[in-house]
């Protein structure tokens, strides 16, 4: 296959145009073998143009492995861009709320951040799923859009609008971490069966040595079966264990040895179904 | 939905390792397609080496389909049964239902050692009389072997999906009304006793809602927006319809993530609108009208996975 243009001169000037700028610039090595590459292949071109050639077939070179693949997350990165739109709307909801006096030019620069920051989610996350690192690192979907648009939205906010916006944050995160505690309360509580008193105890020690990351245990992690078990929550277990009586203990050790983290992993779970506020607010602009 | 998001090498990985053991779920596959809940499992060889994954043995998959599922339907495409009459674990299942029964009754109430002796006697009554009835319905299945590709295979495998459910309700009923064990336990215990279990009881049957409620409450914080003055009118409001969840165990653990999201919404679809319509913004009403018309329309299913009571 060739490329051939149909006015070669042109052709050729552009070829120089854009060979020119990969060189200009910096002062270390590299780009200086650059820029001296740009002008050999700028003299080369000259002469070619000089010679009477009008044509110039262009062997197409086989993308790299490696933009293959970046190619491949680019895609899968748009397609997930909708499922994080929720994540935004839902924040951009409550920002309105809590500062309802923005001017449309902050606003605009404010829904300009959260699109932005739903492309860079997006892309994080496709970029894990690639390389296997979706759930062992800290990357927070939401935590990450969160910030990025709190950042965009302090210098624009009424500094007290701003921090009821802040608080209101806060005590969703208290509201998640009391929902991940019931949540893995219920679990254990399905499999050992427990007191009321037993129940009470553990969830004041679950709350007493939380851990953000055992937020994941909310949606449906639970419904995995392994070993005919669901996932045994231990990393929680200096929580569970010291309130279980005997014969719950062995049972408690038998579900970790079949169904423990070790098991299970951490699988990652976004648990954003891509319902919730779909409609796009105007008061935000275009 | 989107659910889990796996990571693809780490998905592999525990494949491999948990290959076998591991019930995948949202596993979906040709013609069998009914629901999310359907699993399809060729693990194993067929016989003769030869696979046949059309032709199905409906013994081999009684005994899954009624135990190892819940809710779902579980299709083993890996050979015919084995040579010789298997006997059904239905026996052993019911028995062990009954005992955590009974021991949920003891760390509660306390029962001397009569009152023990008849509730056992009773799980064991009514775990034999349950064996029998599922032995008479899983009988024909046993070495039945039906090809899916033809009507009649098709035909044979819906008339085993009714047969299997039949089953299943009545598993989840084994020792509620109209059971020996139920008539005993009314007799047994004393007044102080019946209170502390009652109390038991209805104080699970909150913790569970409440479990429900907030695991559901924290999706919609998200992707509504709400503020806490909305949420805790939202929550309240929920936690004041408790509905009649099925307080054993096994129905509890039958409700996966997505059928106890549903519930919730199908509680909050039959609430009183005007109030809950003031609380939100315009905008979080027209985001969550449609999560609760979802939620209404999932009512008969839910009541068919049998975690509610449902009036006699």
């Amino acid at each position: 296959m060739q490329a051939r243009c149909c006015e070669p001169a042109w052709a050729l000037v552009a070829a120089i145009v854009l060979l020119l700028p990969v060189a200009v610039g910096d002062d270390d090595p590299a780009a200086a073998a650059a820029q001296a590459a740009a002008e050999r292949d700028a003299r080369a071109l000259g002469w070619l143009l000089q010679q009477g050639v009008r044509a110039l077939a262009v062997p197409p070179a086989p993308p790299p492995a490696d933009q293959q693949q970046r190619q491949q997350i680019e895609q899968h990165a748009k397609q997930l861009e909708r499922m994080f739109q929720p994540v935004l709307n839902g924040e951009l909801e409550l920002i309105r709320r809590c500062c309802g006096s923005l001017d449309p030019a902050a606003r605009r620069q404010i829904l300009a951040a959260g699109r932005e920051a739903v492309t860079t989610v997006a892309r994080g996350f496709t970029e894990r799923q690639f390389n296997g690192r979706l759930g062992r690192d800290d990357f927070d979907p939401r935590g990450e859009t969160r910030i990025r648009l709190e950042k965009a939205l302090e210098p624009l906010a009424d500094p007290a609008e701003f921090a009821a916006y802040r608080a209101e944050g806060e005590r969703r995160e208290a509201r998640r971490a009391e929902a991940a505690r019931m949540s893995i309360l219920a679990r254990v509580d399905r499999q050992l069966d427990l007191s009321a008193d037993q129940r009470r105890a553990i969830e004041a020690d679950l709350a007493r040595s939380w851990r953000p990351q055992w937020a994941r245990e909310l949606g449906n992690r639970g419904d995995m079966r392994i070993n005919d078990y669901p996932p045994a929550p231990d990393e929680a277990a200096d929580a569970i264990v010291p309130h279980l009586a005997p014969d719950q203990v062995a049972a408690w050790e038998a579900w970790c040895r079949a169904a423990g983290a070790r098991l299970v992993g951490q699988s990652f779970n976004l648990q954003v179904d891509g319902q919730g506020i779909q409609q796009s607010d105007p008061w935000w602009g275009q | 939905m989107v659910g889990p998001m796996s990571d693809f090498g780490s998905t592999r990985r525990r494949g491999r390792i948990l290959v076998g053991t591991l019930t995948m779920l949202f596993v979906s596959c040709g013609w069998v397609v009914a629901s999310d809940d359907d699993v399809v499992d060729d693990s194993g060889p067929a016989e003769g080496g030869q696979r046949e994954p059309h032709q199905i043995d409906l013994g081999s998959n009684f005994d899954a389909n009624l135990f190892e599922q819940r809710g779902g339907w579980m299709l083993r495409t890996s050979g015919p049964e084995p040579a010789g009459h298997r006997p059904s674990p239905a026996l052993e299942r019911a028995r062990e239902l009954g005992r955590k029964r009974i021991d949920r009754m003891q760390s509660s109430c306390t029962l001397t050692a009569e009152q023990r002796r008849r509730l056992t006697l009773a799980v064991e009554s009514d775990a034999r009389r349950f064996a029998h009835e599922v032995e008479a319905v899983r009988g024909p299945y046993l070495g039945r072997r039906v090809d899916m590709n033809d009507p009649a295979g098709q035909k044979a495998w819906h008339a085993f999906q009714q047969d299997v459910a039949k089953c299943r309700e009545r598993l989840r009923n084994v020792f509620d009304e109209g059971s020996l064990f139920a008539g005993t336990s009314a007799s047994v215990l004393d007044e102080r006793q019946a209170a502390c279990l009652a109390a038991e009881n209805a104080a699970r049957r909150s913790f569970h809602w409440r479990a429900m409620v907030l695991e559901t409450m924290s999706k919609l914080d998200e992707s509504l927006g709400l503020d806490q003055r909305q949420y805790d009118a939202l929550v309240a409001a929920l936690l004041a319809h408790e509905p009649a969840l099925r307080n054993d165990l096994q129905a509890l653990g039958r409700a996966d993530s997505t059928m106890r999201r549903q519930l919730v919404m199908v509680v909050m679809a039959e609430l009183d609108s005007q109030p809950l319509r003031a609380t939100v913004s315009e905008r979080q009403w027209k985001g969550l009208t449609p999560m609760m018309n979802h939620g209404r329309a999932m009512r008969s299913a839910i009541e068919a996975q049998g975690f509610l009571e449902l009036p006699r």
